[in-house]
């Protein structure tokens, strides 16, 4: 340490021996993350369930939306993992290509509010004032109409399908991201970088993208990686009560809707599928708060 | 306390006419016509609308003047207490309303208690255990708890509980004064799905507030100066740890309410997530409208005499 405040001094002498090894913010962060279990556990299983969704072709063993009135209700065998369903299709495969449904929309869902809410929780919090009280109030406005609520507003007017489902799981998920952002850069904005740049005559967008931007990255990945489970969850959910994908497109939350007829019959029609979308918010959950912890354990409460 | 009480009801008062504003753009902005849907079920072999009888039923509905004072008319008449009419259901949406509202309400109050109730309990038994196994399989349960899809819940509890082993009824809803046992034994399986997360969330989290307070310098001095190990947890520690746990107490309830919508349809119970769910596919968008904006004001509402009553009892939050 000592050594490098004298070599700070005379910078014509810096040469590449005497540089200390760059520590990255970013390797202490996987440390940490990797000592706990669980976090590790849940990152495992969004990995498994990536590449599930990214080479489904390979790893599922039938056509998903091929029926086969011949082969109903099918029971568990090596031709058919999982059984089949009341028309005859692969319920492992339709479930191997769920995933690619649930997580296409999700990414999407994420990134997309992800976006609009940091805009306008890192505008709030930059010029404040007006624009503060005005986008807080809307955000508290939407915050009180329960997640769920809202989504159903919107797919309920406009009819269900996988674009309106996005957009719906989108929107609800903007408070959240727009006021988590907000406390966020409400933060970093006392910093004295951020004075010396409006010193240097830097204008708003320009602060926003190249100053508080990168210093509220890692909180708001780990937001977004929470947010993912929240919008699958979701997602699930308006599958099930039939407004969200339509069929025959595999969907866990329909699947489960579908299979609820022949219980009895055939309990894993619907205790599966399930099943798969525990999994799934369960690994998102999980990988984000150990991200949160890794990151900044005082963020917790705040995320 | 006059002046915080005065300024966080104007605030709230803000907050749901944005509610409303946000809930009528909606329903005019967004695609898909009610009064098409209206006309088809009465006429469904009709190919085309008939333009005549569409513009004398925009004109009966108000649906032709201009979009402000649309909003003006019915905001009008929701302080006055009139929900408006369903298009399709051709009924008084108040009425409707407070037909099935009793019950979403009676069973989100219940589970709203009992997950808040037990989830701070568990919160508060495993920060005192931390690190030993009591710990660590609640901590596991309550983030399944988070997870876990309340349908799914529903189902895997209806397939145990009812089919197979035959203990409680598969779904429906008894009125409490008709028959009050069949009633405890139809509500049992809908509230453990309507608790189950806001219990596992409050576990989370008066977990971490607790270990965040044990930290503070004055546990630190409370042990020092040699108090007793229950007046330090009764009096010094989950006193303070409550606090940010009653701010997300409005939060919980407005799970608790957007998972009534699923689990009433699980369990088959007439509440207002049934209502809200078939105006959904029929349409109806002036239920769907009415219960949101319904929802909303709950929330509005909760989430100030939560604020109200917590600016009582801790004055440091009167002066945020």
């Amino acid at each position: 340490m000592a050594e490098n405040l004298n070599n700070s001094t005379e910078p014509a002498d810096v040469g590449e021996a005497v540089i200390p090894p760059h520590h990255s913010e970013w390797r202490r962060i996987a440390r940490v993350f990797v000592r706990r279990k669980i976090s590790l556990i849940g990152l495992i299983i969004v990995v498994i369930l990536v590449i599930c969704a990214i080479f489904a072709p390979f790893i599922a063993t039938h056509d998903p939306l091929k029926t086969d009135l011949r082969d109903v209700h099918a029971p568990v065998s090596t031709k058919h993992f999982l059984g089949t369903d009341e028309l005859g299709r692969d319920t492992y495969s339709r479930i191997v290509y769920g995933t690619r449904t649930s997580l296409t929309i999700g990414v999407i869902a994420v990134t997309s509010s992800g976006i609009v809410g940091m805009a306008m929780g890192m505008s709030a919090a930059y010029f404040g004032g007006l624009v503060f009280a005005l986008i807080m109030r809307i955000t508290d406005a939407l915050m009180a109409l329960p997640g769920l609520i809202i989504i159903l507003l919107i797919a309920g007017l406009v009819g269900g399908g996988i674009v309106v489902v996005t957009f719906a799981l989108a929107f609800g998920a903007i408070a959240p991201t727009c006021r988590m952002m907000c406390g966020q850069a409400l933060h970093i904005k006392q910093n004295d970088y951020v004075l010396a740049g409006k010193a240097m005559g830097m204008g708003s967008v320009r602060m926003m993208v190249t100053q508080i931007f990168p210093n509220a990255f890692a909180p708001l990945l780990v937001g977004m990686t929470m947010a993912m489970g929240m919008v699958v969850l979701a997602e699930a959910g308006l599958s099930y009560l039939g407004i969200g994908i339509e069929p025959p497109t595999p969907s866990w939350g329909a699947m489960v809707n579908e299979g609820q007829a022949y219980i009895l019959k055939n309990p894993l029609l619907s205790i599966v599928p399930g099943g798969a979308i525990m999994m799934m918010v369960f690994g998102f959950n999980m990988a984000g708060d150990g991200l949160r912890d890794a990151i900044d354990p005082t963020l917790r409460g705040a995320i | 306390m006059t002046a915080y009480i005065i300024r966080r009801v104007i605030i709230g008062f803000i907050i749901l006419l944005l509610v409303t504003m946000i809930v009528f753009l909606f329903v005019r902005l967004l695609p898909g016509d009610p009064l098409i849907v209206y006309m088809a079920s009465y006429d469904i072999s009709a190919q085309t609308i008939d333009e005549e009888t569409y513009q004398y039923l925009l004109a009966k509905f108000g649906l032709d003047r201009p979009i402000p004072v649309q909003y003006i008319n019915w905001l009008g008449d929701i302080f006055r207490g009139d929900l408006g009419k369903s298009i399709v259901l051709q009924e008084d949406i108040t009425t409707l309303m407070a037909n099935v509202m009793p019950r979403t309400a009676y069973l989100g109050a219940i589970s709203m208690i009992i997950g808040t109730g037990l989830g701070v309990l568990f919160g508060i038994i495993v920060a005192l255990r931390r690190g030993t196994r009591t710990d660590t399989i609640i901590t596991f349960m309550a983030n399944i708890g988070i997870t876990v899809p309340q349908f799914w819940l529903g189902i895997l509890l209806m397939y145990f509980f009812a089919y197979k082993l035959g203990w409680l009824p598969t779904s429906g809803w008894t009125s409490p004064f008709d028959d009050p046992l069949m009633h405890f034994k139809q509500i049992i399986m809908p509230v453990i799905c309507l608790s189950a997360a806001g219990m596992s969330g409050m576990c989370r989290l008066t977990r971490s507030c607790m270990l965040e307070v044990m930290r503070q310098d004055y546990v630190r001095t409370a042990w020092a100066k040699g108090l007793g190990e229950k007046m330090i947890v009764f009096r010094h520690q989950i006193r303070n740890a409550v606090i940010p746990i009653v701010t997300v107490l409005g939060g919980t309830l407005g799970g608790i309410l957007g998972g009534a919508i699923i689990v009433e349809n699980v369990f088959a119970i007439p509440g207002m997530g049934r209502l809200m769910v078939s105006g959904v596919f029929d349409q109806d968008y002036q239920i769907v409208q009415a219960g949101v904006l319904l929802f909303g004001g709950i929330v509005i509402f909760s989430n100030l005499v939560v604020d109200i009553t917590w600016a009582w009892i801790d004055p440091r939050i009167r002066y945020d």
